[in-house]
């Protein structure tokens, strides 16, 4: 394990511990993490990390629609960094009991505005350089409430048409 | 509101998410720190001027007479092979063909047929006035290399190689040792071609080997290609590149292709056994130079395929791919490993196409002055 994932690993540990119980569980704040598995990104970013926040309109139902809103950047990356700002709509369903838990579907799209940061050392300079573009983000997962508060889940992305990729979730609910 | 009041204690809600969104936001920057690269193996701009040699200054003259030789079968032993016949400027000024066919063959590039099989690939013309250039800038176009084998040392000679090669151009008409003085005698016998040389070189000049080396020379100088879209972005223009061009010269700098394949033209002209598979249309394996050749530029190859000393792969992708945990025999050259293979093969091609600048000479004269067919059996 290189030291970027293993700084991502204790932060992603240590914020952990910070969770706590609330009352009020209509909003939900996560933290994800993704390997890139295909795309045009895979070429140059192996792991992503990223924070999503989500308000839930139908809470109580078996279906439960949200508005989500994720910030997703690069780990570990050298010449290039990737920031991606996506908003979207989506729904769980839960599917099953498990231990008195729910095990549920999740599918969210969305819009994603994406900025790649990069830095090339040539005969004649570092060039630095960066682009931006207007794309769609897409998100199948499954997950499981292992808690009042916390979710997990596993999650597959589509990046526009530059990236797949697999993750991990976990979300916190208010 | 991040506190409920000021009386209470934070929420600690809150403070959870300050720290996710705080600690998130701080693992990158909008400068992210390029990959270290030696001197040695940056790549870089073409020069926008070419360095002739002290003993000869390009010149118009000479130019347009080396472009009349270029073409010009009289060269060949049985009239029928120019330098244009493999190195077309419709074709990159190669052949596009893995072995090029030599003398007795007849048509162009993939439509030509017959002709003795030559052992290697035709490389193309274009930039060969940059051969041996290093990451500064300089090289000596008088001692430099030239071929696959680096056994030229300057366009001069070079040019004349493939007059004496039994395959190339000379067939059995003379001997390799006659071949310069028997070509000198018949352009000598060419009115127009007599007038040429005075003009390039001076009154009552005598044509021979060194004046026809040093004229294609100089018209081979002219044949440049060097404003290639990655040239543009090198110079400064940051919209040069998109992005997938430039996440594959990222990928082509840390997979250490620079290690051979540096400097402004993407070679260090310098010799390595890779292992290249044998070309199955050649009789006997061809060892090069104790299984060594030299690394090939990479530019303009979308004209210039297929790739290898002997055209093994057939195209780009295949021979980056080749590159991938091949079994290196040379100290030199670097073990390369792409990580997410098909990914960074992708974008590593799609920055080797950045290197292609389709705006060279491409000028087809309309006769020659021995009267042959221009460009020699180049029509089927």
């Amino acid at each position: 394990m290189n030291s970027s994932k293993l700084t991502f690993l204790i932060l992603f540990i240590s914020q952990l511990c910070f969770s706590q119980s609330n009352d009020n569980q209509k909003f939900q704040l996560g933290l994800q993490s993704n390997y890139f598995l295909a795309g045009e990104l895979n070429a140059t970013y192996d792991i992503s990390t990223g924070i999503e926040a989500k308000y839930f309109l139908k809470h109580t139902e078996k279906f439960h629609h949200f508005i989500n809103a994720t910030f997703t950047t690069d780990i570990g990356t050298t010449g290039a960094n990737l920031f991606v700002y996506d908003i979207g709509l989506g729904s769980q369903y839960d599917f099953l009991q498990l231990f008195k838990k729910p095990l549920f579907f999740q599918l969210n799209a969305g819009l994603l505005y994406w900025q790649e940061y990069f830095s090339t050392q040539l005969i004649e300079a570092t060039i630095s350089n960066n682009t931006s573009q207007l794309g769609f983000k897409a998100n199948l997962g499954i997950g499981y409430r292992i808690s009042n508060k916390l979710n997990v889940a596993v999650n597959a992305s589509q990046f526009n048409t530059h990236g797949t990729t697999i993750g991990i979730s976990l979300h916190y609910s208010f | 509101m991040i506190f409920q009041n000021i009386n209470t204690p934070p929420n600690t809600t809150y403070i959870f998410a300050l720290l996710i969104i705080s600690s998130i936001l701080s693992l990158n920057s909008c400068s992210p720190e390029a990959e270290y690269v030696p001197i040695d193996q940056q790549v870089g701009a073409l020069p926008q001027f070419v360095i002739a040699p002290n003993d000869n200054p390009t010149t118009a003259e000479k130019v347009e007479l080396g472009r009349k030789l270029f073409w010009d079968p009289v060269l060949s032993g049985n009239f029928d092979m120019a330098c244009v016949t493999c190195h077309h400027p419709n074709n990159g000024y190669t052949d596009n063909i893995d072995l090029s066919l030599g003398v007795g063959g007849r048509g162009l590039a993939q439509n030509r047929t017959g002709g003795i099989l030559i052992k290697r690939n035709a490389p193309t013309i274009i930039n060969t006035a940059f051969n041996g250039i290093d990451q500064a800038g300089n090289y000596d176009p008088s001692n430099t290399v030239h071929f696959w084998d680096n056994r030229s040392k300057s366009l001069e000679d070079q040019s004349l190689e493939p007059i004496k090669s039994m395959e190339e151009m000379r067939g059995d008409a003379y001997t390799a040792d006659e071949a310069i003085n028997v070509v000198s005698a018949r352009l000598a016998a060419i009115p127009q071609y007599v007038e040429l040389f005075n003009i390039a070189f001076g009154d009552d000049t005598q044509i021979n080997g060194d004046k026809i080396g040093k004229a294609i020379a100089a018209f081979e100088r002219t044949i440049i290609a060097n404003n290639s879209r990655f040239d543009q972005y090198a110079r400064g223009d940051e919209t040069a590149l998109n992005a997938q061009e430039i996440r594959g010269l990222n990928a082509f700098i840390e997979a250490k292709c620079t290690a051979c394949h540096n400097g402004p033209m993407f070679s260090d002209y310098k010799l390595h056994d890779l292992g290249v598979p044998n070309n199955d249309k050649l009789p006997q394996i061809d060892n090069g130079v104790d299984g060594k050749f030299r690394t090939p530029t990479l530019r303009n190859l979308s004209s210039s395929g297929p790739f290898m000393h002997n055209g093994v792969f057939d195209n780009l992708t295949s021979a980056v791919n080749f590159y991938d945990n091949m079994e290196v025999n040379d100290d030199d050259a670097a073990q390369l490993n792409f990580e997410d293979e098909a990914d960074t093969v992708a974008a590593i091609v799609a920055f080797i196409q950045t290197l292609n600048d389709e705006d060279f000479d491409k000028t087809i004269p309309e006769s020659v002055p021995s009267g042959l067919p221009v460009g020699g059996n180049i029509s089927n």
